[in-house]
């Protein structure tokens, strides 16, 4: 049953490899993030022990990576929908497909590879700034826990942008729409920054709002107890539950909307 | 064999298809004719399940493939717009692909695909990626894709357009080969040369719906004209340019 989606999926992967500029810009908008974070600490010039916590860092480094999640599959998922619409290659991948929804899937699977992949740049990228200026990092065992959260996320990011490509009718509409999407991480992030309590509820489990605050408990360091890693474990699999679900369902309305007529020519 | 009944499509108040019937014999090259917006790539779409129709039936059967219509559009091949490929992509890795998409097993995929490549004449480039491909290679690319999977009902929308000379002709060519081979084949275009050399019989379209249909022949015979482009002006009720 997923022999197809994995044909797609699979020359999706090789074909926007090759495509390196491409590539080479959404790593660099993945290191956007960390290399502003150095440069503010170099500028301050900061020693290791002078660079305190209650310091912005933890959460602007949360951000990015969420941004680094989006922008990592943002060009790819343009160029998989709208761009092969208006490449005029849609219709005989439709054509030649047993199902739209093999389509989507296959598309969806390699997009969420360069999703993953801008998070767990952005991601090291920080964790090597925070090593390098000896700011703590929580415990191996909480980040590892953290890992299928972060995956989901990138699986979720990819599903909405797939979405938003398909109901797009070219690549300048989709570009528009999939940076406002990026955006909605930052909004996120300012959300939490006014209300940090919020985090602290049920929110925490919601997919993004939970996510930004993970990664901040990735990058604030301590908690190196054994409560604090289960609890961590506890929010992580809950979360991943939640957004997989989440994910399910964009991808089932995306599917929908792919079977309309209007998938050939554009929403 | 192809058969259409009834077959109708609109885009909010434009009627793009209207009450459309029509069979496509085995073995038989029949030219879809009709002017541009006469529904002909509508037709074609919903003929190869790209589009619904609002009304009518399509069933696609044959000797091999059965009455199942699911089993007959496995055995569908369509050529809708030979500008459709991945530039980064070389020719031998389209067919690769759309094979593995048509369920060619990959024991026979490596060798399908070569059969393909000789057969069209692509050896030389095949290795390339199509990004830097001319108008014609495109097309040959393209027809490659859509009979990988040797295809018994053939769709081709307009499959000359922008092809020089040879190109042309070593489809027709081509063609013919499938043709003898008994392969049912849907050609539609608005070029009158076109279906002349290469149509066995010609179904004429206007305002999406058929007005004639028959041999080369039978289509003058019924318009009372001896070519078939007089005949095509007085079917479809073609404004001709006065002259000054």
């Amino acid at each position: 049953m997923l022999n197809q989606p994995l044909v797609i999926a699979r020359k999706e992967l090789v074909d926007h490899f090759r495509d390196s500029r491409s590539v080479a810009s959404s790593a660099l908008q993945a290191l956007m993030g960390p290399a502003i974070i150095l440069l503010v600490l170099l500028a301050r010039g900061q020693s290791a022990s002078a660079a305190p916590s209650g310091q912005p860092w933890p959460i602007m480094a949360a951000v990015f990576s969420l941004m680094a999640t989006f922008t990592g599959a943002m060009a790819v998922s343009t160029d998989m929908i709208a761009g092969e619409r208006e490449r005029r290659s849609l219709l005989p991948l439709l054509v030649n497909a047993r199902s739209r929804g093999h389509v989507i899937v296959g598309k969806w699977l390699a997009a969420s590879m360069f999703a993953a992949g801008g998070l767990l740049i952005s991601a090291l990228a920080f964790g090597a700034v925070f090593l390098m200026w000896q700011m703590p990092l929580a415990p191996a065992v909480s980040l590892l826990s953290m890992g299928p959260a972060l995956f989901a996320l990138a699986l979720f990011a990819t599903a909405l942008e797939i979405l938003v490509s398909t109901l797009c009718r070219n690549t300048k509409e989709a570009n528009t729409y999939l940076s406002m999407l990026v955006f909605g991480t930052m909004a996120v992030a300012m959300w939490l920054a006014f209300r940090p309590h919020a985090a602290e509820s049920w929110w925490q489990v919601v997919p993004l709002v939970g996510h930004q605050r993970l990664l901040e408990i990735g990058f604030v360091g301590g908690g190196s107890t054994f409560v604090h890693a289960v609890v961590v474990a506890v929010q992580s699999a809950l979360l991943t539950t939640i957004t997989v679900a989440l994910t399910v369902l964009v991808l089932i309305a995306t599917c929908r909307l792919f079977r309309r007529d209007e998938a050939v020519y554009g929403a | 064999m192809i058969h259409v009944r009834q077959l109708s499509k609109s885009f909010g108040r434009v009627a793009a298809v209207r009450n459309l019937s029509f069979d496509v014999p085995d073995g038989v090259i029949t030219g879809l004719l009709g002017a541009n917006g006469a529904g002909k790539t509508t037709t074609l779409r919903m003929i190869s399940g790209v589009m619904n129709p609002d009304a009518g039936v399509i069933r696609l059967t044959g000797a091999a493939a059965g009455d199942d219509p699911r089993d007959g559009r496995r055995r569908l091949g369509a050529l809708l717009d030979h500008q459709g490929l991945y530039p980064r992509l070389t020719g031998r890795e389209h067919l690769a692909y759309f094979g593995r998409l048509r369920g060619v097993s990959r024991r026979f995929l490596s060798e399908r695909v070569e059969q393909v490549v000789v057969a069209l004449g692509l050896t030389a480039i095949a290795d390339h990626r199509v990004g830097g491909f001319s108008q014609g290679e495109r097309m040959k690319v393209s027809l490659g894709c859509a009979i990988i999977h040797e295809p018994t009902h053939l769709l081709l929308d307009e499959p000359t357009n922008g092809l020089d000379v040879p190109a042309v002709r070593a489809l027709r060519t081509w063609l013919k080969t499938r043709r003898t081979n008994g392969t049912c084949i849907l050609f539609s275009s608005h070029v009158l040369s076109e279906i002349e050399a290469l149509c066995d019989r010609v179904i004429i379209v206007t305002g999406g719906a058929a007005v004639a249909e028959g041999t080369l022949e039978e289509i003058c015979r019924h318009a009372g004209r001896d070519r078939l482009e007089d005949a095509f002006v007085a079917l479809t009720g073609g404004a001709e340019i006065p002259s000054c």
